[in-house]
């Protein structure tokens, strides 16, 4: 047995030369002799006490490969991890079953010791792999969400399709809860150990079973939570990136011939009124539908209004009284309304008349006669002097 | 009979072309009578009710659709404009936009010729604020679409499944 330390001194010392080993192979899956030697040059005693610490192994062809032990370790002081393929991560439901199943049919005690232990293991392993692959998908998602690359929409949802196709929706296959996933494996064990750790006569076994169903039971609680950020976080943010692609191929489709196509029917605002706050609005957008229709407008030339004579009762009967007293009511009515008429016409003369019936003058009657001659008949009207009323 | 409550106001609003947002207190009661509403403008107007997880609005067949294709045009735009930055469409849609950004971005658009009619000012002061498709901020001037728009996304969505089927 090498002393860990040593290896781990050597590790330290030559860990650039290792770094490019594992990067071999990783890419070739072996390593040649002579890329050996090339990178330890030709030092024969380095590439000895590679050997001699097993942290390459040769095979009988004469090459070598990295002890997967030191392969996933500098994996993960690099932080390297490629996504698992899910089929790997399904292996485990063959492993996990098997073993299952073997607990259950054995009766020596070393044996259920062995098997139990087997399984603690097992699904460790199988955490340990989930747990790094959800992280990893949610930091790729992530990545391609935060678009640092500038890719554009086509390019990101080509990134994301294939996250989704080929990790998520698998992944997602394994983790839910039916009766071939794994978690109904690690739910028939929980059952098993439940019942065990109760009922099993051997009190040792019963501790065993007992610490069984804690840790299987903890992990169901971590896979459920895996699962939740899988669902939480990544579908979503795949989701999201799938539908903006689809807002913009519909838009830019809608762009290139916006006639073809439907828009959303809505309904037309109601027009405001003219004295309403919005009328500037409205009357800018009636003209801008105006503006591209090309045709003479005619504009007729609009009447002078005349100066029509409105009978406006207090401010004759203002004047009336100021005028007070008078000798002859007609032939006042008659002047006022020559100062203001070109012509005065009976309507207006007849109109004014009314001043007569006011309460609050004392009219006096004549047996005096007069003729007013107005613009379209003559009248024969008594002389009437007003007064004040007292 | 007795009416929902707020009634004047969801036949006022729903009658002047506005959208019911999610988040808008009347949105509810008009959740809440939804059956009621579908009769009430269906045989008195001869409009139909349109209700998605966001919305409520009314459309009608006897319309003239020139707004709606204008600002469905508009936001085309600022689509293109925001795939073509690299940036999440969502996020920049919904962030706040000063008009004279909207009308320097559909400039320099190489679509900006099929927006050469459109008074994008009164278009978004004057029909979307009005309709709640847009919020204004008078303080700053600025103004951010509300979840309104997302009709109009769908309905790109809509596009883009259309030609799937085409091709």
């Amino acid at each position: 047995m090498n002393d860990p330390k040593k290896t781990l001194r050597f590790l330290e010392e030559y860990f650039d030369e290792i770094k490019s080993i594992y990067k071999l192979n990783k890419q070739n899956g072996l390593i040649l002799i002579e890329e050996l030697e090339t990178i330890f040059d030709n030092s024969n005693v380095l590439v000895d006490n590679l050997i001699e610490y097993e942290i390459i192994e040769q095979r009988i062809d004469d090459t070598f490969i990295l002890n997967e032990t030191y392969a996933s370790f500098i994996s993960f002081l690099l932080d390297d991890f490629s996504l698992d393929m899910p089929e790997q991560i399904e292996k485990y439901h063959k492993s996990l079953d098997s073993l299952h199943n073997k607990l259950k049919s054995s009766t020596d005690k070393n044996e259920i010791i062995k098997t139990i232990e087997a399984l603690n293991n097992e699904i460790a392993k199988f955490e340990n792999q989930l747990q790094k692959n959800i992280s990893k998908l949610i930091k790729e998602t992530k990545y391609i969400k935060a678009n640092n690359q500038k890719l554009d929409y086509p390019k990101k949802l080509q990134k994301a399709s294939q996250l989704t196709r080929s990790y998520v929706k698998p992944l997602n296959i394994i983790l839910q809860n039916h009766s071939g996933s794994i978690l109904h494996i690690i739910d028939n064990i929980i059952d098993e150990s439940s019942q065990q750790r109760f009922t099993n006569k051997d009190e040792n076994l019963k501790k065993i079973y007992s610490k069984l169903y804690n840790s299987y039971y903890q992990i169901k609680k971590e896979i459920l939570n895996e699962n939740r950020l899988l669902i939480n976080e990544v579908i979503p943010l795949l989701d999201r990136i799938k539908s903006g692609s689809d807002i913009l191929t519909g838009c830019i489709n809608f762009l290139n011939d916006n006639s073809s196509y439907a828009v959303p029917i809505l309904l037309d605002r109601q027009r405001d009124i003219t004295y309403s706050i919005n009328a500037e609005y409205e009357a800018q957008n009636i003209w801008e539908g105006y503006l591209e229709i090309d045709e003479d407008i005619i504009i007729n030339q609009t009447q002078i209004l005349e100066n029509v004579w409105i009978f406006n009762k207090q401010k004759y009967k203002d004047k009336l009284l100021q005028s007070l007293p008078l000798e002859n009511f007609y032939t006042w009515i008659y002047s006022e309304l020559e100062n203001e008429l070109s012509s005065v016409e009976s309507k207006n003369f007849f109109d004014l008349s009314k001043l007569i019936f006011e309460n609050d003058i004392e009219l006096e009657y004549t047996n005096e006669r007069n003729t007013i001659k107005l613009f379209d008949k003559t009248v024969d009207v008594p002389s009437i002097k007003i007064r004040r009323l007292d | 009979m007795n009416y929902p409550q707020k009634h004047y106001e969801i036949v006022q609003n729903l009658l002047h072309g506005k959208f019911i947002l999610q988040e808008d207190e009347v949105y509810d009661i008009v959740v809440t009578n939804y059956q009621f509403y579908i009769i009430f403008f269906k045989e008195g107007f001869q409009h139909n009710l349109v209700k998605t997880s966001e919305v409520i609005y009314l459309s009608s067949t006897n319309t003239n659709e020139k707004f709606s294709r204008n600002l469905m045009l508009i936001l085309a735009i600022l689509v293109d404009n925001i795939n073509l930055q690299g940036k999440d469409l969502y996020e920049e849609l919904y962030k706040s936009y000063k008009i004279k950004e909207i009308e320097l971005i559909i400039k320099n658009s190489s679509y900006k010729n099929v927006c050469r009619n459109i008074a994008i000012e009164s278009l978004l002061k004057n029909d979307c604020l009005k309709r709640n498709i847009i919020n204004y901020n008078n303080d700053y001037d600025t103004f951010k679409f509300t979840s309104a728009i997302n009709i109009f996304l769908d309905q790109a969505k809509e596009i883009a499944s259309m030609n799937d089927i085409q091709s």
